[in-house]
Order: structure tokens, then C-alpha cells, then sequence
């Protein structure tokens, strides 16, 4: 894993316990008009939808250049876009399921399938993700909810972990997570209680010194249960007990998310929650992983009619997303998808046109201090994972937008010096075997990630994720 | 109501008594593969040869790949391994190595069940906290890996710790009581009362004196007596002592013995899913619990109580996953709506704690039946009539179209695609679930198959043919597919909602029969009941889940001399629940656990 300043990692369980106290380290909210970068990671299951197979490309120069379709609802926003086309995903396997503990933390291992942890499917990476690591550097929140991105049983599917590599689960209910932020933003404005306060601030101290003492009775691989446990009332505590400064009127707060809303509505319920907590300035990231459970969406079809919603009535993912020319009506599963995809780029046109109307602390509004990033799992329905678009929204003057950036792609078989591959557990580096049939991004995810963090204001000098990640000749530059 | 309720279970218990009789009849013998029972149990979860790549002994299992191949160096099993974990000695001479300690977060009705105990019936439904657990697709729901508390569910669990002390200090006498006195001994007593009941354990000096002073801090701060109660009552629910089952024993001769609490505690959640009652508490106070006779006795009497139902109907539901039902996507048409879920699966929860509420109940039983609980929602999915109103009846279902549980709408809604029977979820279910199985990840790329004849159409072939066609005939995929698709193929008379069928897409008539071989074993069958019927008869499937229960209780897989001892258990008593706990009570690994050490 990187060089990064953790100061403020909390690893304080059982030898060294909680380094301060819980309410020692509350979070600096608010406490001066700079406004931060912010952050929020978008997954999309499958990705972004572009598709090299389908003669679907970007074209024209760095500043001058035509979005292909199924993006091309990104043109109302161009000038707050920089269109990374592409990054190479840690590549093997399933592509799915090793990609989602790879795509934020650029950490897992090769070839790693499964894990104690997190069960067969989900290798478990050795470092953060991307947005615990921002979040933990400037000692303050990350909201993490998902719209039915989840596989194998799971609520939701493990993308975020801490620097221990354990997995932090995302909000799966949007009622859940408004429960989860809305007591800070609301007690801004309420009179102080001094006995309820009394009691939130012994209970979590309280729970510390439990924990400890259990602690020292537990040995090896269960140590592991109870530092999640004592991690996540360690983030409950600093939630519960600080108090925003940043003063929202009643019409700012959204009202409570309805239990089980239908897809679409969950999802505007999570744009607003983070909408919310930027604006109140009590978190630094966000993560909303969007899934795959849309049903209304619109697609044009080879007539030129206007049609709605799956053809095939089920299974998306291999009637839909897969459109390959394996397909038995690739043509018309491309209209779909693509479809599909559109749907979601007006949502996120949508979310950036209302941080765009939305004041920040700093006089600005909140795009301007808000990078979206789009990326997914995958890079398209058909699981290519070889140079992955990613889109970033937004981020004021901090990067070059209105950008498009064309990764150089180096021969799967004549690498020219381009690491291609991986690395163990160990830290030993494994070069990849695998004839990946097509150009290969000399960029892999693990150079973003980095020049993101960077963005956000983390020094970052070796990169992010695994050393092996972050061999690229070339650097990625965003400003 | 109550005579209705009484009549109701009345007629369950005939009904059902007289369908497992003709459903124990119908047993296949299983002594007559006696021979076979050695290497199969050897084994333990079989592998498929033929399956390229990921199929076998699994490198991705979670469980480690040693517990699957005795001759590994590095199999626990193996007493040669100087390096390996501690042993100990069965009474009949042989050297075991024990599973591994965990520390198990309560589940949803163990913490109910819990939490009634030490405050009473003093709190409403919506006062507890919703854990929010994952259910994975192959599996069981209380691995101890999976039952995490986390950033999500941890406001759940604060907020109910709040309602819940809340709901004490109006309802429960002797916290309301404390609330009203004056004096501030009687919160010494909440702690040591109560705590105890939580944490299943005497408070030790040290935690009393901390929520002591805690409360005094509050008090300080201006905290009404009420609110001091309400901090000593939060403290102890949430607190990690009663979240957690900390089963890890204290180091002797190499293993972690269990203590007398800890054993305590492993025994009444096994059995009944709830902390010690007074009896064992008491037992488990006075150092008894470590006496093997103490503990053998405790287990007897304890599997003689009603409670003994509720966790092997919660062991069944688990091992089902029918309640992932909740969250599958269906299509509209199907008629699966939130109150038709609900139904089905609280009918086929009764169906079991009847059935295991019996008697000399058996295992196997659920196997077997062919009378179900049915209400108005669910009728229609099993294709009978029953009164509209929100009443079970225990109906007797056409044994042509049902038999056992495996042929509940319930299980094979569950297991089957959004609007398709599907073939193959249901098939990997059964090799992977009730077969012990292990298929690895498949292939990153899969896609349809090129060489289809000339002339084939979907909308008139089988959906099993329009799977062999398209994608299981492919180089790549026939390896692991001619193991999955005829697990799957019978249960092809079931639709997607469970609905029995002869035919599908208007008039295509469909096949349910084949052959599925399992390690040494070869199941042929003809239709879907008969494929039920030949699976619950199968080895496979028995020793399965003689496997599956062990795993459930302890959260670990048995050893291979556990293994045997467990299913000679389960042969000769033909599954008798008593004989089954009273055999994994005896069993090495629930009185003594090995450490697992970081890596």
C-alpha cells in the first residue's frame, strides 16, 4: 500500500487502544470558509456502457471532441467533464466480482478469488479504498449508500474497506442512511439537552473500555470482529456527537425517504443525501453504487419507436447488458443497454445541474468544490475491463475539464516497458500471462485513483493501492 | 382466536403425524449403501471430475481446502502435522483436532430471545434492531464471518437499545421501580440482574464499577434518574457481551477448553436459539457444566423442551435460504407479491416447527411431507383452495405433485429465475447446498453458443433443451454442466413461482427425469416428485446435512472422525433429532476449539 499520512486511521483497538478518546476526535466541520474538495465514487454495474466492439469511440483532440453515444447526454455538462478514456482495471478472472475490491483500492492480489472475509467471489485487498483514505486524512466522514449494487447474496457489494482491508458496508436503504446523518444536521439548530448529550457521550466512551476489556481476552483471527465493532460505534460516536455548524433551513432538508421506495426514487433519495451532506459540510466522499434493478427506462428501437423497459422481462445482465454478437439479437440488446445507460447519464446530468445551483460554504457553489467519478466494476456490459472509460465531473479549477483524455494503449504482447500484471500478498510483483487479444491502457486504475487523492489534498508520493499499480512511464495529469 | 389457534395445531399435528407415516415409508433404505458410506463420509463434500478448472476440491472455499482431502500435510485431521493445531482424544481411542473458536454475533432471534430474557415482554417489534444480515446465495446465514456489526447496522442497534431500555423503564417492574426510588443502590442490582441475563455470565467488579460511575457522570451532567437508567440498560444491550458468543475457551493441553459459561451458552443457543435458563445458569455457576455427565444430561433434558422446534426450524430456513424469497426479483405476472412471500414463507416455517415439534422427530422429516400449511395468499401456488382470510390450514396436497419440502413453493421460488424455472440456479443450489458440491467461479466470458442446428426454436423446445442447445453443449461449459443441468432438470415440473406444471411455454411438455451421479452414488429419476423423493434418499444429501447442522452450530465444518461419528449417528437413528444433538454434544469441537492464529 502507499505512503499515506495516517495519522488519523483508527487502529486504536486491544495493544494500543483508541489513540483519544471518541470525543477527542471529533470531526472538523465547517471551521473555515476554504470549502474542500469533495469527492463522491459512482460505480455503475457494467460501467459506462462505451464499447470499442461497437465501433463506439470518442473522437477528435483533447479539447475539441465528440462523445459517442450512449454518453451523449454528457454534452450538456461538457465543460465541467474530463472523459479518461481509459484506465486498465486489475484484470483476471470473473470480472465482476474480482473488480469490486479492486476498483476504489487498486490493493487486491493476484489471483485472489475469495477471502475469510468476504466469502468466495470477493478477494479481500491489503489497502483503502479511495475514499475511507481521503475521508481519514482530513479526519472526516464518508457516506457510503448503494441502489441495489450487490451480487451473491450480498445487500450490497464490498467496494469500500479501511486500511486494515476490511470491508465497510454501504447504506442498501435510503431511509437508513437519513437516519444515519440527519441527527448532526438537525440538532445544528435544536436547544442543547444536557442529559441526553450526557448520555451519548458516556455510552460511547463506555463502549470503548467494554470492548477493550473483551479485548484482551480474544486472541487471533476474532480480534478482527470486535475492531469492526468498536470501528463502527467509533463512527456513530463521531457522528452522533459532533454537531454541524453549518446551519440548513427546514426546505434544505429533504424529508425522510419513504421505507422500500421504487428504484428510481432511491436513487434521487441518495443524490439528495449527498447533496445534503456537502452542503451541511459533514462529510468529505461519498459512494453510491447503482445497480441494476431499473425498469421504466426508454430505448429507441430499430423502427425508431419509443419502447420501455426490459424486451426480455428478466435477467438483465445476460439479456441486456451482455449485447455481444453472441447474443441472439445483439442489435436490438445494444438499443437497450443503450438506453439504460442514457437513464442513468440524465440522472447524473441532473445531480451535477443541483450542486451547480447549490451555495457552499465558500461562496461557491457545490460543484465547484465536488468531483463526481464514474466508472464501474466493469467497463461495459461485456465485462471489458482492458482501458476502462472513467468520467470525471466537476472539481472547480483544481482540473483541466472539458478534457478528453486518450489513454495510449500498449500491445498485450509487446508491453514496451509497461508493467502488465500484479502482485501477491507478499508484495512480490507477477507479470500477467494472459493474452488480453486488444490494447491494454498504460494506465491502470491505481494512476487515477492517486491523482484523485492528490486533487483532494493527500500527498500520495508512491501512488495509491499496490506498488505494481503504479508503474505507469506516463503520469496521468488532470490540472 | 385462541380455539381456533388450538384447533388449527390440532389438526397440523394429525394431518401432518399421518403424512410423515406414509412419508417414513416411503424411505429409502439407507444401511443397504453402508459400504459406500466410508469413502463417501471420507470425502466429506464431494468433488466432480470432468469439470474443468474451478470444479473440485475448491481453492476458493472459504473453509480451506485441507478439511476436503485427509491426506494434505495440512489437513487438521492430520495428527502427523507437528506444526498443526491442538488435539484431543474421543473415547474410543481416536485423536481429533478440533474446529476453530469463533466469537458469533447473536442472531436476529437469538438476540430477541436474549433480550426478552433479561428485560421480559416489555418491548414492541419495531424496538429492535434490524442487523440487516447478508444471505448469501450458498451457504448459511450464521457464518460467523458474515454476522458483523457495522457501519449500517450500528445506528439499528444504537437507536434499539435505546427503545428497548425505553420500554424497560415503563414496563419492567423492577427498572420502573428503581426509576421512581431514591436511593441508588437498586442500579447496582439492574446491573448485576439484568447484565448477567444479557451477558450470560456474572458482572465481574470491573464492569459494574465502570457503569457505575458512567451513570454518576451522567447524573452529574443533569441526568434524570430515568435517563440513568436508560445509560446502564443501552450500555449493557449493546455491549459487545451481549452481542457477542465468546466461545473461545482457556488454553489446556493445546486446545481452548470451554468454559462452564461458555458451554452454557453453546449448548442453550444450539438448542433452543436462547441464553441459559436458570438451571443451566446455575449449573454453569457452580463449575458442573465442565462434568461431561452434567453436560450430557443437561443436553437431554434440554432437547425434551418445545424450544428444541424453534432452532431446528430456524437451522432448516437458513439451510433453505427461503427467505432470500424477500429480495428476489420476480416477474409482476407471477403473482409472487410481498404479502405472497410472506405467506409462503411463514407457511412453510410452520410446516417445520410442526414437524419438528413432534415426537421422535426426525431430520428428515421435512423431507417427506405432503401436507403443508396454506393460506389464501399461497394457495394458489400450490393449486389448491383453501377459506380466504388470513388462517392457515394444513392442507393434503396431491402426492403426484408434492412431496417434502424441496417441493415448496417457498424453496423453489427461492432457487429459480425471474420468470424462468431456472435450471441452473437450482441446480448449483442443490449440488453446492444439499450435496456439498463445490463448484468454483465460472468463466469470466460466457457467452451463447454458435452451433445450434438448423432449425431450432426456442418457443417450441424445453427450456432444459434451449440450455443444452445454446450454452451447455459449448467445450468450456460442458464440463461443469453435465453435473448442474440435471440437478437442476428435476425439478423442471415446478415453474418459477413453484406452480407444478406438465408443460411449459403453452403446450411444450416438459421432462423432468434424468440421472445425476454424486461421487459413488447415481440418482436417477423420472419426475420432479421422484427426484425429491430420491434425493432426500440419497447419501449425498444426508450426509450433506449432518454436515450443514454441525456447521450450523458450531460455525465451522466437522472433522472427518466427527464427521463419521455424526452421520453413523444420523444413519442408525434415521435422523432422530435427539440422537443428532445429542451426538454433536459429544462430539470433540463443542467442548474444546482451536485457536486461529493471524497470518
Amino acid at each position: 500500500m502507499s505512503k499515506i499520512d495516517r495519522r488519523t486511521f483508527i487502529k486504536g483497538v486491544a495493544g494500543t487502544g483508541l489513540a483519544a478518546s471518541l470525543l477527542s476526535s471529533k470531526v472538523a466541520m465547517g471551521q473555515t470558509t476554504d470549502a474542500p474538495l469533495r469527492v463522491v465514487l459512482i460505480p455503475l454495474v457494467h460501467g459506462w456502457g462505451r464499447d470499442l466492439d461497437l465501433g463506439r469511440e470518442f473522437t477528435g483532440s483533447e479539447f475539441n471532441f465528440t462523445i459517442p453515444s450512449p454518453l451523449t447526454g454528457f454534452e450538456a455538462i461538457k465543460d465541467q467533464c474530463v472523459f479518461v478514456d481509459g484506465v486498465r482495471g486489475t484484470l483476471w478472472g470473473n470480472a465482476h466480482d474480482v473488480s469490486y475490491s479492486d476498483i476504489f483500492t487498486a490493493a487486491t492480489c493476484w489471483e485472489e478469488h475469495g477471502s475469510d472475509q468476504l466469502g468466495v467471489h470477493f478477494p479481500e485487498p491489503m489497502g483503502p479504498s479511495l475514499e475511507y483514505a481521503i475521508a481519514q486524512y482530513h479526519n472526516s466522514q464518508a457516506l457510503r449508500v448503494s441502489a441495489q449494487y450487490r451480487s451473491w447474496g450480498r445487500q450490497s457489494n464490498p467496494i469500500c474497506f479501511d486500511e486494515t482491508g476490511r470491508v465497510i458496508d454501504s447504506f442498501y436503504e435510503a431511509h437508513s442512511a437519513y437516519d444515519a446523518v440527519i441527527g448532526p444536521i438537525r440538532d445544528a439548530a435544536a436547544p442543547p439537552q444536557p442529559g441526553r448529550e450526557a448520555i451519548r457521550s458516556e455510552f460511547f466512551e463506555f463502549m470503548r473500555r467494554d470492548t477493550d476489556r473483551m479485548l484482551t481476552e480474544v486472541r487471533g483471527t476474532e480480534r478482527s470482529k470486535l475492531e469492526g465493532y468498536v470501528a463502527a460505534f467509533t463512527a456513530l460516536g463521531e457522528r452522533l456527537n459532533s454537531r454541524a455548524t453549518v446551519t440548513l433551513t427546514e426546505d434544505q432538508i429533504p424529508e425522510r425517504p419513504e421505507n422500500s421506495p421504487a428504484f428510481e426514487q432511491m436513487i434521487d433519495h441518495y443524490f439528495d443525501l449527498i447533496r445534503l451532506v456537502f452542503q451541511a459540510d459533514t462529510h468529505r466522499t461519498a459512494v453510491l453504487g447503482l445497480g441494476n434493478d431499473l425498469d421504466s427506462w426508454q430505448w429507441i428501437d430499430a423502427a425508431g419507436n419509443m419502447q420501455t423497459g426490459n424486451p426480455w422481462g428478466s435477467d438483465f445482465h445476460h439479456n441486456v447488458a451482455h449485447h455481444g454478437s453472441a447474443h441472439e439479437d445483439p442489435e436490438r440488446a445494444r438499443r437497450v443497454y443503450d438506453g439504460w445507460v442514457e437513464w442513468y447519464v440524465q440522472k447524473i446530468v441532473q445531480f451535477t445541474n443541483t450542486l451547480a445551483m447549490t451555495p457552499d460554504v465558500d461562496g461557491n457553489m457545490l460543484i465547484d468544490n465536488t468531483l463526481l467519478v464514474l466508472t464501474g466494476e466493469v467497463g461495459t456490459g461485456n465485462h471489458d475491463t482492458r482501458n476502462k472509460l472513467h468520467i470525471l465531473i466537476g472539481g472547480g479549477d483544481r482540473l483541466q475539464r472539458g478534457r478528453w483524455l486518450n489513454a495510449e494503449l500498449v500491445d498485450p504482447r509487446n508491453r514496451n516497458g509497461v508493467f502488465i500484471g500484479g502482485q501477491d500478498r507478499s508484495g512480490a510483483q507477477i507479470e500477467s500471462g494472459l493474452n488480453y487479444g486488444r490494447g491494454l491502457s498504460i494506465w491502470h486504475t491505481a494512476d487515477l485513483l492517486a491523482e484523485i487523492g492528490r486533487l483532494a489534498g493527500m500527498p500520495l508520493p508512491n501512488g495509491f493501492g499496490h506498488a505494481a499499480n503504479n508503474l505507469s512511464p506516463v503520469p496521468l495529469t488532470l490540472t | 382466536m385462541l380455539e381456533v389457534m388450538k384447533r388449527s395445531a390440532m389438526m397440523l399435528g394429525s394431518t401432518i403425524a399421518n403424512s410423515f407415516k406414509l412419508g417414513r415409508a416411503m424411505r429409502r433404505p439407507v444401511r443397504e449403501f453402508r459400504n459406500l458410506l466410508v469413502p463417501l463420509i471420507a470425502v466429506g463434500c464431494v468433488s466432480l471430475v470432468g469439470c474443468k478448472g474451478q470444479i473440485g476440491i475448491n481453492a476458493d472455499d472459504p473453509n480451506g481446502p485441507f478439511a476436503d482431502n485427509p491426506n494434505d500435510p495440512d489437513n487438521p485431521d492430520n495428527p502427523d502435522d507437528p506444526d498443526g493445531p491442538g488435539t484431543i482424544e474421543t473415547p474410543d481411542g481416536r485423536v481429533v483436532e478440533p474446529t476453530f473458536a469463533h466469537l458469533r454475533r447473536l442472531t436476529p432471534p437469538q438476540f430477541e430471545n436474549t433480550v426478552r430474557a433479561a428485560l421480559g415482554e416489555v418491548y414492541a417489534p419495531d424496538d429492535l434492531p434490524v442487523f440487516g444480515d447478508d444471505i448469501p446465495t450458498i451457504g448459511l446465514n450464521n457464518d460467523p464471518s458474515s454476522l458483523r456489526i457495522n457501519d449500517v447496522n450500528v445506528q439499528s442497534l444504537y437507536d434499539s437499545s435505546q427503545a428497548l431500555a425505553a420500554a424497560a423503564i415503563a414496563n419492567n417492574p423492577a427498572v420502573s421501580s428503581c426509576v421512581a426510588a431514591s436511593d441508588d443502590t437498586c442500579f447496582t442490582s439492574l446491573i448485576d440482574d439484568i447484565g448477567s441475563k444479557l451477558w450470560r455470565r456474572p458482572v465481574t467488579d470491573e464492569e459494574r464499577d465502570d457503569i457505575t460511575t458512567s451513570r454518576g457522570r451522567v447524573a452529574m451532567a443533569g441526568g434524570t434518574r430515568a435517563e440513568q437508567a436508560e445509560f446502564v440498560l443501552m450500555v449493557m444491550i449493546a455491549s459487545p457481551n451481549t452481542l457477542y458468543r465468546k466461545e473461545l475457551g482457556v488454553t489446556e493441553d493445546g486446545v481452548q477448553r470451554l468454559t462452564d459459561f461458555e458451554l452454557a451458552s453453546a449448548l442453550s443457543y444450539t438448542l433452543w436459539n436462547a441464553p441459559p435458563d436458570q438451571e443451566l445458569y446455575d449449573l454453569a455457576a457452580a463449575g458442573e457444566l465442565t462434568n461431561p455427565e452434567v453436560l450430557r444430561a443437561q443436553a437431554q433434558r434440554m432437547a425434551q423442551d418445545p424450544r428444541i422446534a424453534d432452532s431446528f426450524t430456524e437451522f432448516f430456513v437458513d439451510y433453505l435460504k427461503v427467505e432470500a424469497l424477500f429480495s428476489k426479483n420476480k416477474l409482476d405476472e407471477l403473482g409472487l407479491t410481498p404479502a405472497a412471500r410472506a405467506a409462503l414463507v411463514e407457511g412453510i416455517r410452520r410446516d417445520l416447527h410442526a414437524m419438528f415439534s413432534m415426537p421422535g422427530a426426525s431430520l428428515l422429516d421435512p423431507f417427506y411431507s405432503t401436507s403443508f400449511n396454506i393460506d389464501g395468499e399461497s394457495a394458489t401456488f400450490f393449486g389448491v383452495n383453501v377459506a380466504q382470510g388470513g388462517e392457515y390450514e394444513v392442507v393434503a396436497t396431491d402426492p403426484n405433485e408434492r412431496l417434502g419440502v424441496l417441493s415448496h413453493p417457498a424453496f423453489l421460488s427461492t432457487h429459480a429465475g425471474e420468470g424462468d424455472s431456472g435450471i441452473v440456479k437450482r441446480g448449483v443450489f442443490t449440488l453446492e447446498q444439499l450435496l456439498c458440491v463445490h463448484l468454483g467461479a465460472p468463466p469470466a466470458d460466457i457467452s451463447e453458443s454458435e452451433d445450434v442446428p438448423p432449425g431450432f426454436d426456442d418457443a417450441t423446445a424445453t427450456s432444459r433443451e434451449v440450455l443444452s442447445v445454446r450454452h451447455s453443449s459449448q467445450a468450456e461449459c460442458v464440463g461443469c454442466h453435465s453435473a448442474i443441468d440435471p440437478a437442476g432438470f428435476g425439478f423442471e415440473n415446478w415453474d418459477s413461482a413453484g406452480r407444478f406444471r406438465l408443460v411449459e411455454k403453452g403446450n411444450v411438455q416438459i421432462d423432468a427425469g434424468g440421472t445425476l451421479n454424486v461421487n459413488q452414488e447415481t440418482l436417477s429419476f423420472t419426475n420432479s416428485v421422484d427426484y425429491v423423493d430420491t434425493l432426500a434418499g440419497s447419501e449425498a444429501l444426508r450426509s450433506c446435512l449432518t454436515n450443514k447442522y454441525f456447521t450450523y452450530v458450531l460455525g465451522d465444518e466437522p472433522r472427518q472422525v466427527e464427521r463419521e461419528l455424526l452421520y453413523t449417528a444420523f444413519d442408525e437413528s434415521d435422523g432422530a433429532l435427539d440422537v443428532l444433538v445429542q451426538t454433536i454434544v459429544d462430539t470433540p469441537s463443542f467442548t474444546a476449539r482451536n485457536q486461529q492464529e493471524d497470518q
